[in-house]
């Protein structure tokens, strides 16, 4: 794998503390947060300063009372709330405790004010919409729910979708529209809009993938999704059309399972022949390796034409001998190197992709 | 056990004996603690092969037949196993093709495996091309990590897995 | 999965498809039969009635009394009670319903059935629900432009009657709506029982609380029972009608008016509904002294209409009179009471359980009152407010919800209300948390407010667009292939799927719901809602067209819309065939929180005192009910002792009240049960 790459990933911090294996890592989008969970049941939340080089220091841990694994972690827009999925079907919806932030003591404690029952089996993911109003859900009883934020903590249930025909892994909003997608075990990514007189609905399948989809990330101009799969490939799915999406471009860089993916804007400045930068997208999984790819738009790129793609950085092994299970890049401005990510040796890495 | 007996009448094959050579050639395969690695993770990680795996895998009880082991059915045997630096590759054959029990015998081997063998490997578990009507199903099941892990939180289920694992540690015979 | 497989029958448009085996464990009594080596294999074989034989391929394989060993297997037996108890199969579940309830049974029992006076004879009864002539109705109008209007119901319930007994052989055949009369009455009964202990008593425990959820879709109930045995406490107990019918034909018409025990009649219902077949099965409505089912054999409207179509009967034909309502094609016996056909109380084409029970309310309640209805986000979630008139405080809260995930809002927002937590006792588990939750239960006056009643039902749209109810009926227009990539068929347009090349025609249009999409060339096909508002337009039109007596009548300033009041307004977005093309917005995300908000429909409600029904149909269906009381709920021995005597019944208030409020509660309440659906073993699924 003797490859000259534009970048290097590399190592920022090592955070140690769970238990067990850890399954998902979430940057909160307003505040110095990242949290991960695991199936020991609980959810860490570091904090961070980025003055003069990013530090991370545990800020609490959140022994969540589910009785079983904690699957997935999403923070709300806003960055106050947080929803965790867990295999005992349940979702917990988090706030800190007391409404003065500045009191240290008192923003550590997290309170879970509400659960949302319904799934009938294990919840493996979950997912805000980009206004904060909508939370999705998915569980491997085939079905993903999408719930409405109420004022009081509460929740309504907005709709439940029966489309897939297995376990459903993934559930991902896109960045600005009130789009819902989701991967299954079914080897297919459904996609979901609401009709406001009556329920929500599917209006696209994209298949293609010939095993599990493990995860879904948009990119951030909304124009692309990215789907990970056990097929070992990464596919982009390309807007066609307002409704219409079709895969445009396969991935084929891993030597196991991709089970996570993320795509975020990447450093500014960093587009290779001047095209439109369409970010960074970083895929982990079952071999331990981390991929990162800049994306551009062609300068003369037709409707089914696929981005431009180079991969700029590699790292083998990144945990150890360990499958790493998620993967975000931080959402901080001026920070979009960074990324986090955690496996099945229950640690959480951070790094930073740097000019080689 | 309350549930559809799919093969009421198996074929019991003889067992072979265990394989004496590992034994003799490594004190720690005389540690019956199924629950250790069976190496120090200190040490230089000591090349292993079917055999081995397959001394690891021979006792489990089948879930149906509880007093036969998987050797004895030959569900498992040592050719049916490839060794890689850091993959282990096993295939079993269920009794009947249509045999329901082939989830719960693949992961009662893969958590036997979770269990003996340094996380360095990756293991992938197969029923053996052409020997199950939903072998794609199967294998689907089998290798998805997380499904294993919810089953692995299901005390129904792990109280199966334990009564089949019983026996798993005597490693053949 | 969501609901239970039973449930997911009910609605076939869910799509769910089957993932599950049947699990039900089989015993076998392995006498191991020597095997001799060298012995030749055996071969299964199949006879006439379909019993399968095991037979040795010995020597003389042609021998039929010696030689190759003839061996009857076991048939494995499932019965539906075991599906209501498994979590999860749904191919099993709907194989059994088929073989268990379906035409083809009832076709064999009636032809094994003894010739009348024979010793063994059954009678056979047919009764059928309101939802399913509204199918039957709307789908056998022909395939005429949009609007053609629908069959009659009383004509419709004619042909099926006609067809029943002349071409079937029944002896009777009914429509439930008498029985739900009953139910609605004994529903009222009970929820002022309800109310009544609730105001009493501080603490709602020993079953019986506020509010007060409908009982009649089995679909619901079931539900309830596997994952929400939280909600069981407040279910009516009353019966639904296809069971009062039950009842009523084997507990009250049978012994005393057709001279027969329970066992003596085979009554068969035709509901819009598969879960009925689920509900009939229960062990409540099982008589143990004679062995019987007080409903035998449940089919669905679907299948009656196969059952036509095998005989070759059009049912969309009129036959003699059949606009002749109030009859009595029943054979001989004229002692026989009549039960009036079609009932048709105002409210829900549901049942109208939440709109009698308003009326009740506003009979018992001195001053005038007002309604206030309010859609939740759609018309299959309504807010229903009795309002005093003078002071504007609430009187009664009720909603009408239909559909799984309106239900699911229900169950969140009644257990909150209620204090109770949802789901199967989550809430401990999660430490440290939910002290807002417990804030929010205990502020209920609040924005929240808790309500007094909910008439919930599992199919969006209500019964009249249960699973078991005919298709749309195919429309002119070029049909779209309706078969997806694995070769199931699917209602593309429902899904939500455009069907044609431009997958992607999404496009808002304003439309009436009440009229069908006209599109701009041939007529699209039905979507399945719009198709559901043609059965629903079917079931109102009867009352309409009902035999004058019937009508209602529009006394005082009576709401009595058709359909329960709903507001119409909120743009509706549809999936358009026509125009639109591939850039069409959706509306903006204002427009669905108009439609969601809902345009609160506040009316002027009549003041108590109102009666709801003409009066000739008040008198028939008063005296009628005060009958079945009087011969159903006597207390036995009090009753022998009057026909000992030799008094006529119609004197008796000699029976004690009490023993009489014990058979009542007897004969039309039932109980629900925590199912615990936890496979284990070697069952598991993971």
């Amino acid at each position: 794998m003797d490859i000259v790459l534009s970048h290097k990933i590399a190592s920022v911090a090592e955070l140690a503390g769970h238990d067990d294996r850890a399954w998902h890592v979430a940057w909160n989008p307003s505040k110095p947060l990242l949290a991960t969970c695991s199936a020991d049941k609980s959810v860490r939340l570091y904090s961070y300063t980025v003055d003069p080089s990013p530090r991370f220091s545990l800020h609490t841990s959140i022994p969540t009372g589910h009785t079983k694994t904690v699957r997935g972690i999403a923070w709300s827009p806003s960055g106050s709330t947080l929803a965790t999925a867990s295999f005992d079907a349940n979702i917990g919806i988090w706030k800190r405790e007391g409404q003065d932030e500045n009191d240290e003591e008192a923003a550590r404690e997290w309170e879970c004010v509400s659960i949302l029952e319904g799934h009938e089996t294990e919840c493996k993911s979950v997912a805000w919409s980009c206004s904060g109003t909508l939370l999705a859900s998915c569980s491997r009883d085939k079905t993903v729910w999408v719930w409405e934020a109420q004022p009081d903590a509460d929740f309504e249930c907005m709709g439940v979708l029966m489309e897939h025909t297995q376990d459903v892994k993934y559930v991902a909003w896109h960045p600005t529209e009130e789009i819902l997608a989701s991967a299954s075990y079914d080897d297919t990514i459904k996609l979901y809009l609401d009709d406001p007189s009556e329920d929500w609905f599917c209006f696209s399948t994209l298949t293609g993938h010939s095993s599990t989809v493990w995860s879904l990330a948009w990119s951030p101009n909304g124009q692309y999704l990215a789907s990970a799969s056990d097929d070992c490939t990464i596919r982009i799915w390309k807007r066609i059309t307002k409704h219409e999406w079709e895969c445009v471009l396969v991935l084929e860089d891993h030597e196991r399972t991709v089970y996570a993916i993320t795509w975020g804007p990447g450093k500014p400045g960093t587009t290779q022949t001047g095209g439109e930068s369409l970010g960074w997208l970083a895929s982990t999984g079952g071999d331990g390796r981390i991929n990162v790819w800049a994306f551009e738009e062609h300068p003369d790129s037709t409707q089914k034409s696929p981005p431009k793609h180079t991969l700029i950085a590699r790292l083998e092994n990144a945990h150890g001998v360990s499958d790493v299970n998620s993967i975000a890049w931080c959402p901080r401005t001026g920070y979009e190197d960074l990324i986090a990510t955690v496996g099945d040796d229950g640690v959480a890495k951070i790094w930073k992709v740097v000019s080689a | 056990m309350t549930s559809e007996v799919f093969n009421a009448n198996p074929t019991i094959v003889a067992t072979a004996a265990p394989t004496a050579r590992r034994r003799a050639a490594h004190s720690l395969w005389l540690s019956d603690d199924e629950d250790s690695d069976i190496y120090d993770s200190d040490d230089e990680p000591e090349p292993i092969d079917a055999d081995e795996i397959f001394d690891l895998i021979r006792s489990i009880s089948d879930p149906e037949h509880r007093s036969m082991t998987l050797e004895q059915l030959a569900v498992v045997s040592a050719p049916q196993i490839t060794v890689a630096p850091s993959r282990i590759l096993i295939e079993f054959t269920p009794t009947v093709p249509h045999c329901g029990m082939s989830t719960l015998i693949g992961l009662s081997i893969r958590v036997r495996l979770l269990r003996a063998l340094p996380t360095r490997f990756k293991v992938d578990i197969r029923v053996k091309p052409g020997s199950h009507q939903s072998e794609h199903a199967v294998n689907k099941q089998l290798n998805d990590k997380e499904r294993v892990a919810a089953a692995l939180e299901n005390p129904s289920l792990v109280e199966v897995l334990e009564t089949c694992l019983q026996g798993a540690g005597r490693r053949g015979l | 999965m969501t609901f239970s497989g039973a449930l997911t029958l009910t609605d076939l448009n869910d799509y769910i498809t089957p993932s599950q085996a049947c699990i039900k464990p089989v015993e076998q009594s392995n006498a191991p039969k020597a095997r001799t080596p060298g012995d030749a294999t055996t071969e299964i074989q199949i006879d006439a009635s379909g019993a399968y034989y095991e037979v040795g391929q010995g020597t003389t394989s042609r021998d039929s009394n010696g030689g190759g060993s003839t061996q009857k297997l076991q048939t494995a037996d499932i019965s539906l009670t075991d599906c209501l108890a498994c979590s999860g199969c749904i191919t099993s579940a709907e194989s059994v319903l088929i073989t268990l309830q379906s035409h083809t049974e009832v076709l064999s029992v009636l032809a094994a059935n003894p010739s009348p006076g024979s010793p063994g004879h059954r009678v056979p009864v047919l009764s059928i629900a309101p939802q399913s002539i509204a199918s039957l109705a709307a789908a056998l109008a022909g395939p005429g432009p949009s609007g053609t209007p629908p069959i009659p119901l009383a004509h419709m319930l004619n042909r099926v009657r006609a067809f029943a007994t002349h071409t079937l052989g029944f002896a009777h055949v009914f429509d439930t709506t008498f029985a739900r009369e009953i139910v609605l009455r004994e529903h009222v009964r009970e929820f002022f029982e309800r109310k009544e202990r609730s105001g009493s008593s501080s603490g709602s425990n020993g079953g019986g609380a506020l509010p007060m959820l409908s009982s009649a879709c089995p679909g619901w109930v079931c539900y309830a029972e596997k994952t929400h045995g939280e909600m069981l406490p407040f279910i009516a107990t009353t019966k639904s009608p296809q069971q009062v019918m039950g009842t009523l034909v084997k507990e009250w018409l049978a012994p005393h008016y057709w001279d027969k025990h329970p066992d003596e009649v085979y009554h068969v219902t035709v509901m819009p509904c598969y879960d009925k077949k689920l509900e009939a099965s229960r062990s409540d409505f099982y008589n143990e002294q004679y062995a019987t089912r007080d409903v035998d054999c449940v089919l669905t409207t679907g299948e009656l209409l196969l059952l036509a179509q095998e005989h070759g009967i059009d049912l969309s034909l009129p036959v003699p009179n059949e606009d002749i309502s109030l009859s009595s094609t029943s054979t001989s016996t004229s002692v026989t009471p009549v039960l009036p056909d079609l009932l048709s109380p105002p409210g829900s084409s549901s049942g109208s359980y939440l709109h009698s029970l308003m009326l009740a309310v506003a009979h018992t309640y001195p001053h005038p009152l007002t309604l206030e209805s309010k859609a939740i986000r759609s018309a299959d979630y309504v807010e229903h407010t009795l309002r005093d008139a003078s002071s504007g405080s609430p009187v009664f809260r009720g909603a009408t919800c239909y559909g799984f995930r309106n239900l699911q809002n229900v169950v969140r927002r009644v257990g909150r209300a209620a204090g109770v937590q949802v789901g199967r006792g989550a809430a401990g588990r999660l430490a440290g948390g939910l002290r807002n939750n417990n804030r929010a239960g205990a502020a209920t006056g609040g924005a929240t407010a808790a309500y007094d009643y909910v008439e919930v039902m599992a199919c969006p749209g209500g019964c009249v667009g249960g699973g078991g109810q005919l298709r749309a009926p195919e429309r002119k227009a070029v049909s779209n292939t309706n078969h997806d990539a694995e070769g199931f068929v699917r209602d593309w347009t429902a899904d939500g799927v455009q069907p044609s090349a431009s997958a992607s025609n999404i496009s808002s249009s304003q439309e009436d719901p009440n009229t069908v999409r006209a599109a701009g060339t041939a007529e699209a096909p039905w979507s399945s809602r719009a198709w559901t508002r043609e059965v629903e337009r079917a079931y109102w039109g009867a009352a309409h067209q009902a035999p004058a007596e019937y009508e209602p009548k529009p006394k005082h300033s009576l709401p009595t819309p058709p359909a329960s009041p709903k507001p119409r307004d909120g743009g509706g977005v549809g999936i358009d065939a026509g125009e639109g093309g591939l850039g069409a917005e959706l509306p903006a995300p204002e427009c669905r929180d108009r439609a969601k908000g809902g345009a609160a429909v506040s009316r002027r409600w009549f003041s108590s005192g109102a009666d709801d029904q003409g009066a000739g149909l008040s008198i028939v269906v008063e005296s009628l009910v005060a009958r079945v009381t009087r011969e159903l709920c006597a207390p036995v021995r009090v009753r022998q002792r009057q026909e000992e005597e030799g008094v006529g019944f119609g004197s008796a208030d000699t029976w004690v009240d009490e023993m009489s409020e014990v058979r009542r509660r007897g004969l039309f309440r039932t109980q629900y049960r925590v199912v615990e659906s936890e496979v284990v073993g070697l069952g598991v699924k993971w």
